[in-house]
């Protein structure tokens, strides 16, 4: 019953939620679709770390697609080099994450505007990547991107092999159900703004700024 | 003066020392299947699971009765073992399998004359933590926090 949630209730129910949480924002709370950025009250703390959270994640998010891709090559162990380089993103991304967690709560501006989304958001996180580093480092989990690999087909095609995926260790599964619910919770939060680029700016019209040197 | 950088290195370190290390498996088994085969069929007897995801060893053993003469094959994938036996002879066929099987059907072939018995089973390893590859990971993990917690202090400025 548990396997049936994690791999085929949940992934089903957190895209759904993905797409029609934005969808939904987009339509009815477009004005309150922000990145919320706390970068005005502080940035000595947040500089460094924040550019760390963010390329580092980005960097582990290429390292999964490789992961799940490299069935597809005749020696999937070519990637191995990957995983690793991985491990180290990860370390560092949970770096600027805890960094930016206890900024959040020790700085008393950024705590002021801050909602409790933006620690949950931050503890998720924090958690997803102190499983996933476990799993990696610990475990040595990297035979399982093949079986995630033809999960994520049978999601697809709409045939998933629960008995292919029994064995899977209750971390992996863990950290799997985490991740689900991340991508459920993104579209609620702050993240909706990391999907947004302002590619609109190329084609709207022109603004006029007007710049006041001496003002006194 | 330790900087939070020395701390995110040592980490680093740790992280790829524990991830070097070689990975410490326990060793199990799994009959997937047994049961009376006659002559001229063919069936899946399996699908691999996730057990294979770190190597695992098909052995599918059959004994064929009195009068029989028969060619079993077995084959997972594009890989194919193929044995005959006859007149109460025991065979054993074995076939690694690896993560990219997870989700192959093992098929079981049979042609000839008569019956068999047969049992398949799964030798498999699972991945165990070992003591100094946790350890390691706990004192990185420990380094990353003390490193985020002296850079929040380095870049932290109460108002006065």
């Amino acid at each position: 019953m548990l396997d049936w949630i994690i791999y085929i209730g949940l992934p089903y129910v957190s895209l759904t939620l993905f797409i029609g949480g934005l969808a939904y924002r987009w339509l009815r709370h477009r004005f309150e679709w922000s990145a919320a950025s706390t970068q005005i009250f502080e940035t000595r703390m947040l500089g460094h770390a924040s550019i760390l959270l963010h390329y580092s994640i980005l960097f582990l998010l290429a390292v999964h697609i490789i992961g799940a891709l490299s069935i597809l090559l005749p020696d999937p162990a070519v990637v191995k080099p990957v995983y690793v380089a991985g491990a180290v993103a990860a370390l560092l991304a949970l770096y600027g994450t805890l960094v930016a967690l206890v900024r959040r709560m020790i700085v008393p501006e950024v705590r002021a505007t801050s909602k409790a989304e933006d620690y949950i958001v931050l503890i998720l996180l924090a958690v997803i990547l102190v499983l996933g580093l476990y799993q990696y480092v610990v475990v040595g989990i990297g035979g399982l991107y093949p079986v995630y690999a033809q999960w994520l087909a049978g999601l697809v095609t709409g045939e998933v092999n629960l008995a292919a995926l029994q064995f899977i260790p209750w971390w992996v599964k863990l950290h799997t159900a985490l991740a689900l619910v991340f991508i459920a919770y993104w579209p609620f939060t702050k993240l909706a703004g990391m999907i947004s680029y302002p590619i609109t700016y190329l084609t709207r019209r022109y603004q006029i700024i007007r710049r006041v040197w001496r003002q006194f | 003066m330790a900087k939070p950088v020395y701390f995110i290195l040592l980490a680093i370190v740790f992280v790829l020392a524990a991830s070097l290390l070689p990975t410490s498996y326990s060793y199990n088994e799994l009959v997937l299947d047994k049961g009376e085969i006659a002559a001229d069929e063919a069936f899946q007897i399996h699908v691999v699971g996730s057990e294979a995801a770190y190597g695992a060893i098909l052995k599918i053993e059959v004994n064929c009765m009195d009068t029989s003469n028969l060619t079993i094959t077995v084959a997972v994938g594009d890989r194919i073992k193929s044995s005959r036996c006859m007149h109460g002879e025991s065979i054993s066929m074995e076939i690694q399998l690896h993560g990219d099987d997870v989700g192959k059907p093992i098929i079981l072939n049979i042609v000839g004359h008569g019956k068999a018995e047969y049992v398949a089973l799964l030798q498999y390893r699972t991945p165990t933590p070992s003591p100094t590859k946790t350890t390691l990971f706990t004192i990185a993990i420990l380094l990353a926090i003390i490193a985020a917690w002296m850079s929040v202090r380095r870049g932290w400025k109460p108002e006065l």
